[in-house]
This record gives C-alpha cells, sequence and structure tokens, in this order.
C-alpha cells in the first residue's frame, strides 16, 4: 500500500514537472561592421538555451570566449579590451515569449514577442524582438534578431576605431532545441 | 653603372616600407590557437577535472584540457562525457568513431560551467589517440 502510494506520487510529480526544450549548440551571431572596412562580426556556436514549453519561459547562456572571429587578433581584442571576458565570461538573457502555447505550433513559421533582460558585461537591460518560432520534426526553431548599442552595456569604443565599428550591433540567432529528457 | 645616391637611399625606403607591411600584416593576421598542437593545463581524469571546476572553474577559462572518461551521451555536434562534461567537436568525423559506454581521451578548450543544464562546457575537441 505504501509503495503504490510512492509509484502514485511519483507520476504526479513527473506530470507536474514543465516539458523543457533545449540546445547547448545554439548559433548566436553579432554584426557590428562598416562598410569598407574590415568586417567586425563573430559567431557563437555553443550557446545554451533552454525553453519551458508550459509558460514560454526563456534562458539564454553564452560565453564570451566562443565566439569566434575570422581575424584572431580581432578576437584577442574583443576579449580582452572591449568585453573583459576574463571578469565576465557569460552573456545571458531570461525572459518570455507572449502567448506561447505550445501546441498550437506547427511547421510554419510564426511570429511570436520575446521580451527579457539581456545582461553584458554584468550590465542588465531589458530588450524585445520578434522571433520566427516553428516545429521541425520533434524540434522547436527559434530564429530572430534584434539590435544592441555598446554603450548601452559599459562597453567602450575607443575614439581611434570608433568609425570602423558600427553604432548599433546586430545580434542573430537560431536555436534548435529539443526535448530534455 | 653606380645608382646615385638619391635612388639609392629610394631603394632602402621602398625595402624598409615593404618589410613593415609584411610584418605589420603578420601581426594583423595572426593565426586562430589551434588546440591540438597546444600544451594542455589539465592532463588527467574527467572525474578530478569535475572537482576543480567544483572548486574554481574561472581559473580554467580558455585553458586547455586534456580528459579521459567515459562517453555517456552524443549529439550532432558532440559527446557527453562523465554524464556532465559536454565535449564540442571541430571535426564531426571523428566523432562517429567514438561509441557509448566506452573509455577515450578528449583535448579541448574549456569555456566554462554552463549553470542553466549544470554542464561543463569544452570546444574544440579532439580525440587523442595512444
Amino acid at each position: 500500500m505504501k509503495n503504490l502510494f510512492i509509484v502514485l506520487l511519483l507520476l504526479v510529480v513527473s506530470n507536474v514537472s514543465a516539458q523543457k526544450f533545449f540546445t547547448k549548440t545554439g548559433h548566436t551571431e553579432f554584426k557590428a561592421s562598416v562598410e569598407t572596412f574590415e568586417p567586425v562580426e563573430a559567431t557563437n556556436n555553443s550557446t545554451t538555451a533552454v525553453l519551458n514549453a508550459d509558460n514560454g519561459e526563456v534562458a539564454v547562456l553564452l560565453f564570451v570566449k566562443a565566439f569566434h572571429f575570422k581575424v584572431a587578433l580581432m578576437e584577442e581584442h574583443f576579449n580582452e579590451n572591449y568585453m573583459d571576458s576574463a571578469e565576465f565570461p557569460k552573456a545571458t538573457f531570461k525572459g518570455k515569449i507572449a502567448d506561447f502555447d505550445f501546441t498550437k505550433l506547427d511547421m510554419e513559421n510564426q511570429e511570436y514577442k520575446i521580451a527579457g533582460m539581456l545582461t553584458i558585461k554584468g550590465v542588465s537591460k531589458s530588450v524585445e524582438t520578434i522571433a520566427k518560432i516553428r516545429l521541425a520534426d520533434d524540434k522547436i526553431l527559434v530564429a530572430s534578431e534584434f539590435s544592441v548599442q555598446p554603450e548601452d552595456f559599459g562597453i567602450k569604443i575607443p575614439s581611434i576605431v570608433r568609425n570602423k565599428v558600427a553604432e548599433k550591433v546586430n545580434i542573430t540567432f537560431e536555436y534548435e532545441l529539443v526535448e530534455k529528457n | 653603372m653606380s645608382l646615385s645616391r638619391k635612388t639609392k637611399i629610394l631603394l632602402g625606403l621602398i625595402v624598409l616600407i615593404n618589410l613593415g607591411l609584411f610584418i605589420g600584416y603578420k601581426i594583423m593576421y595572426k593565426p586562430h590557437q589551434v588546440v591540438a598542437s597546444q600544451q594542455a593545463a589539465f592532463t588527467g581524469l574527467a572525474e578530478d577535472f569535475k572537482k576543480e571546476v567544483a572548486q574554481n572553474s574561472e581559473k580554467w577559462q580558455n585553458a586547455i584540457i586534456q580528459l579521459e572518461g567515459t562517453v555517456t551521451g552524443s549529439d550532432e555536434q558532440g559527446v557527453m562525457m562523465n554524464e556532465t562534461i559536454y565535449c564540442q567537436f571541430i571535426n564531426l568525423e571523428s566523432l562517429q568513431s567514438l561509441s557509448l559506454e566506452t573509455s577515450t581521451t578528449i583535448k579541448g578548450r574549456f569555456i566554462g560551467y554552463d549553470d542553466l543544464l549544470e554542464e561543463i562546457k569544452l570546444d574544440k575537441c579532439d580525440i587523442i589517440k595512444d
């Protein structure tokens, strides 16, 4: 009898626990290029993203050092002079997809508003964007872009390179989320 | 025929400028560091490395790590070692030679402790053969 109770309790608990989707190799890219100058852009293919399919809550975490630039020296400067990645190794986002309903997703892209707090270099700022979300096999595909200003996160661009780095940095991301067991 | 003094100076200047440009170019476009050719900052058992990271994860930032452990999971881009160390590979072909529940040695770069998934993350990984 006691055992049966435990089994029932376990069943209830496992049903209550949220349905989560995640990736640990999400693709995040930023571009701060100015025409005619060396492109200032990098990709991060090790982004972690977790989505709670029950309520649309999302959490994203990436390591700044995992951004890859074409030019190695640029990567070094990015980490040491601009992002201070030894002191602030992570950039995070915590937010929510508005009116997210997992059961309404299909193979066609649907637009959803995502809003939340973006934390870079220890500074948090609220951001929002429209994302395209669809299903592909058993995966949820989320893709979007938005732009931020480096100054908002205390990232100073020295005047000597000011005209080689765009005022607004465009961030694009593409996450293929699989169900977490 | 001997060159005039002016021509000699001019030629010398051209050589110097070219040398300067060449060195400048080499510095600007130096190659990315390759994990395979670098000395590992930590070599040992995956379990021991977990303890090291639990104590101080910042110490290992960006460090080259060589770990011996068991493959406990895999996905399209990498494998899981000892349940909580995710190794993302550069060369996806070498990934296929790994099978679950076997012991292996992997060298890669430590990028950090992922507190969302409670995992250690390595990238630029490759298999080290004895």
